[in-house]
């Protein structure tokens, strides 16, 4: 598999392509979606909290399926 | 060993996702190591044994695969688990190819990496009970706590086994520190005579005129300073073992009685006229070539002849180096016990130093460097460090000079061959004059000073002396 020789060198910089952008996009909703789980796992399911976390987990989870049916999920990267 | 937590690390550029797959798999029972760099990773997988790698595919710098690849190579025992925002098929076949456990797309499945965990961990545990299993055997293939897995030494081992009920007389041979009184003594603890006693002389430490009344006692009045009637360490030792050590050192005079008594099986205590029967077996032992000394006349050979019926000979240690490893861990095993110390083990290159080594002292002094360096530790893990501040600075790692030494004695080179022969002198002169250092130093000719220098540099000296020196 080829890799992005110019690869992001600091957070800061601004993303060079799609497919980083993707890769970019992809890791936060990871990082987002994974908290929510980690919660939710944890919470007792009564607490009144739950509900809401369950938003966000569902909100992340359709954030990743759009962009999987943006790019399409078995993509050949350049 | 089995009570290390096992070992997970993880790597992404991601620190965000750092802290949440730390937090996902602490349920697990991982030690958990994050490394934001791939590079950092890599010194870290290079030395730190690990159970478990779990690696972002596409970092900058370097990629996930080549951290598999590296670790593959490193530690080919160390599981590695890839993870991606984008799953691609052509990588995903790759990575297995290469030999990854498993191929996780992100957002990730915790219960599936909890589970990938869980079965490297038992798959662990399985191992170190084999592992438990292999010190069982271990144990088997030691003879009365004698450690050799070398065929050299398990021949040996068998040829004890088989001897010990019979034998009447034997001789071990052997370089100095090679464990002959160990072989003396399994001899004597595989034998019929095991609940009886086992006494040692050694012939280089008794002053000639006391040989006699020591080996075969004397009567009151027989000589000056013999107040009482006496057994000698024959009569103690009736119906069990005598060993002689450093059996070359006997006098001619006594070796002459020393036949008969082995013949005869008759002693006569000095200034008695009566004989007495004793059932002694003999075990000698000598780092001489006895033979030679036979032939040279210098020891009687109808005496050699009597002794050698069985011939047991110790290798020295560079001809059965496979077996430091084994050794190495035993008396890691028994000074961190000792010293009540959590030692483990020993780093890869510290071994390597000890393999390369040249143990002139043999065993013995393989043990009194490991036992400096264990006392000397700090760490879990004994480090070079730790050894060349427990070894002797000069001769240290020399690889020439083993090389010369795997080609056989005859290629020893001089320099060797006058380190064996002043260590041995030393050794014999401080025996003569009883361990007393000052007197020892004086028959030497050397200053005290010099002399606790040589035997700091031959692994002579006892703790108590280095306070004194």
């Amino acid at each position: 598999m080829a890799r992005l020789a110019s690869s992001r060198q600091g957070k800061g910089d601004p993303v060079t392509n799609e497919t980083e952008f993707e890769h970019e996009f992809k890791n936060y909703l990871a990082i987002i979606l994974g908290y929510a789980d980690l919660l939710l796992e944890e919470m007792p399911a009564d607490d009144p909290r739950a509900e809401d976390l369950s938003e966000i987990h569902k909100a992340a989870t359709a954030a990743v399926v759009l962009l999987n049916n943006h790019w399409g999920p078995n993509r050949e990267r350049a | 060993m089995s009570e290390r937590k096992p070992l997970l690390v993880v790597v992404d550029d991601e620190p965000g996702m750092l802290g949440l797959i730390e937090r996902a798999v602490q349920p697990t029972g991982y030690e958990v190591k994050v490394h934001s760099s791939a590079r950092e990773a890599l010194t870290r997988l290079a030395v730190e044994p690990t159970d478990v790698a779990l690696v972002d595919l596409r970092m900058p710098e370097i990629g996930g695969l080549d951290v598999l690849r590296a670790v593959r190579e490193a530690q080919p025992q160390c599981q590695v688990i890839l993870m991606t925002a984008h799953a691609s098929v052509d990588s995903a076949i790759e990575a297995v190819k290469l030999g990854a456990l498993d191929y996780l797309s992100k957002p990730i499945d915790f219960a599936r990496l909890r589970q990938l965990l869980a079965g490297v961990r038992e798959e662990r545990d399985r191992r170190t009970a084999l592992m438990a299993a292999d010190g069982e055997t271990a144990r088997r293939l030691e003879l009365c706590g004698m450690i050799g897995r070398s065929p050299v030494m398990q021949e040996l081992f068998g040829l004890v086994r088989r001897i010990a009920p019979h034998a009447r007389a034997a001789l071990v041979t052997g370089e100095t520190g090679t464990g002959k009184e160990g072989i003396a003594k399994a001899i004597h603890d595989l034998g019929p005579r095991r609940s009886k006693r086992f006494l040692t002389i050694n012939c280089s430490a008794v002053v000639e005129t006391l040989f006699e009344s020591e080996l075969f006692g004397h009567m009151r009045g027989a000589f000056t300073g013999a107040t009482d009637n006496k057994a000698g360490l024959f009569e103690t030792a009736d119906g069990g073992t005598l060993f002689l050590d450093e059996v070359g050192e006997l006098p001619a005079a006594v070796q002459a009685k020393m036949l008969r008594v082995l013949e005869t099986g008759e002693i006569q205590r000095v200034g008695s006229v009566q004989t007495k029967n004793v059932n002694v077996r003999i075990v000698a032992a000598t780092n001489r070539d006895l033979h030679a000394e036979a032939n040279a006349g210098r020891f009687r050979s109808d005496l050699f002849y009597r002794l050698n019926v069985i011939e047991l000979r110790l290798p020295p240690l560079r001809e059965r180096s496979e077996d430091i490893s084994y050794l190495t861990a035993a008396f890691i095993r028994e000074f961190a016990g000792k010293f009540r110390k959590p030692i483990e083990g020993m780093r890869p290159e510290a071994e390597r130093a000890l393999m390369t080594r040249v143990w002139l002292g043999n065993v013995r002094e393989l043990r009194n460097v490991l036992e400096r360096a264990c006392m000397l530790a700090e760490g879990r893990v004994l480090t070079e460090r730790d050894l060349y501040a427990a070894l002797p600075a000069e001769n240290s790692v020399d690889r020439p000079q083993r090389r010369a030494l795997d080609k056989g004695r005859e290629d020893r080179t001089l320099m060797q061959d006058l380190h064996i022969v002043e260590r041995d002198h030393i050794v014999r002169v401080l025996a003569d004059s009883h361990g007393n250092k000052r007197a020892a130093a004086e028959r030497l000719g050397l200053s005290r000073r010099t002399l606790y220098r040589r035997l700091e540099r031959y692994h002579l000296l006892e703790d108590s002396d280095r306070r004194e020196a």
